[in-house]
């Protein structure tokens, strides 16, 4: 029926009670037979024995209890190997972490001594990268002002730091191709937490609040948060995709991350990570 | 069972795909619910629910699938277990505020007919069914249930609805159900 034919069925039926009548008798007939048919297959598939089916809640209690067991088996693993560096006494130790004073380390002989500590999450292998906030411009400006000539010294600074490095980690030689002095470090955990978030408005930004970083855009790849810790000041820096960034936990709103480019500090960087040298 | 073989035997009526298919995605659909506050009954009549009505679009005819069949029927089940969630919540604000008024009439009209239903023999409840429910087209409905040929079908159908017509007006008086 065309929507004028109906309106006009509509109009007939409403006017003439005893059609009225047999339409409604006609509609719950229809309605009766479609409920006995749909209780007829429903019937039918609540017959069917799904108790071999594992359910929704039983598979999620497998997979995350495979889960834990091969997290449990990774950590073992990298227990296992971690023990094994010890024993072995290996002399030259990777620094993987350190607690950097972010202060601008003048380069005199103590900072050569001296090593920033630097936390980093790299540990927790799949995880974000923090990346860094703010441009090394004023790292930059403090590492030039606290050089002395003394090319091997090590400044991991922001703008207002003037103090050295604390005497907190061990020195020792390191693979590191500079004359930067990597200190051993101890492993040490971020207190940051991290979270990815997809945003419309923000494309690689970062915000700081409540100890948390949230990261804005699409970071697929592994990235990595270092922390420095000095006095109890911590300078945080993030490396996403070889590059790294400034993390200023200060900003109150999202904050688009700008790559660091100040060559002392992506060294030192670098060297803390790798051992290698931009 | 491919897809698209599972898809052709539900459009043409066969039972048996149904029942294959509801095994094959059972966990899927009812782990959904079971994550977003359902019981293990619920999920399982939810599934069900959306499991017909599937079946009821893939045999009228009128069902172009452009996805995956579980993907179609995830949709069915996710939408049906909103509103049974809003449902559940209306329900919860209405009791709180007024009794809820049932209509005891139509209920036991409907009982009148599911009883009258299952009265008729086999084959007229299957040509009824397969024609109001199923949607099939008279051909489909001869092939079905072996009719010789599409005039037959039509005639059964007739028959038989007439019959029905007649067994719920003659078991109750007509003053008491066509008010």
């Amino acid at each position: 029926m065309g929507a004028e034919e109906m309106q006009q069925f509509e109009q007939t039926v409403t006017q003439d009670p005893q059609l009225g009548k047999e339409f409604s008798f006609q509609k719950e007939m229809v309605e009766g037979i479609q409920a006995a048919r749909k209780a007829e297959l429903k019937s039918m598939l609540g017959n069917i024995d799904v108790s071999a089916i594992p359910t929704g809640s039983e598979v999620s209690t497998l997979t995350k209890a495979l889960g834990g067991v091969a997290i449990a088996g990774i950590v073992a693993i990298g227990a296992y190997f971690s023990i094994g560096d010890k024993q072995a006494n290996i002399p030259t130790e990777e620094v993987i972490t350190s607690e950097i004073v972010d202060q601008a380390a003048p380069a005199t002989d103590q900072s050569l001594a001296e090593q920033p500590v630097v936390s980093t999450e790299k540990d927790s292998a799949p995880v974000e990268l923090k990346t860094a906030s703010t441009p090394t411009q004023d790292t930059e400006q403090v590492l030039d002002e606290t050089t002395t000539g003394e090319k091997d010294a090590i400044v991991i600074s922001e703008a207002n730091v003037s103090e050295g490095f604390e005497d907190e980690m061990e020195v020792s030689e390191t693979e590191a191709p500079t004359n930067h002095l990597i200190a051993k470090s101890k492993v040490t955990h971020s207190t940051l937490e991290v979270s990815l978030e997809d945003s419309k408005k923000y494309s690689f930004h970062y915000l700081v609040k409540n100890n948390a970083l949230v990261l804005y855009g699409d970071f697929t790849n592994l990235y990595e948060i270092i922390e420095f810790h000095k006095d109890g000041n911590i300078s945080t820096y993030l490396k996403y995709d070889e590059k790294y960034y400034k993390i200023d936990k200060q900003q109150p709103k999202a904050t688009p991350l700008v790559e660091l480019t100040g060559d002392r500090l992506l060294n030192l960087l670098d060297s803390i990570e790798n051992n290698k040298e931009r | 069972m491919k897809e698209a073989e599972i898809f052709d035997r539900i459009c043409r009526g066969d039972e048996s795909a149904l029942e294959e298919l509801y095994k094959k995605n059972y966990r899927m659909m009812t782990k959904m619910i079971l994550s977003n506050s359902g019981t293990e009954d619920e999920a399982k009549d939810v599934y069900q629910d959306a499991l017909i009505v599937f079946w009821q679009k893939a045999t009228s005819g009128n069902l172009v699938l452009t996805s995956k069949i579980s993907t179609y029927i995830y949709s069915i089940c996710k939408n049906l277990w909103r509103k049974e969630l809003e449902r559940k919540k209306r329900l919860a604000h209405e009791q709180k505020d007024s009794p809820v008024f049932m209509d005891d009439e139509s209920v036991e009209r409907a009982q009148i007919i599911h009883k009258c239903i299952g009265q008729l023999g086999e084959t007229c409840k299957k040509v009824l069914m397969f024609y109001y429910f199923d949607r099939m087209s008279m051909q489909e409905i001869a092939d079905q249930l072996g009719f010789a040929n599409t005039n037959t079908a039509k005639t059964k159908k007739y028959k038989c609805k007439q019959k029905l017509d007649n067994i719920v007006k003659s078991q109750y008086a007509e003053s008491d159900f066509l008010d």
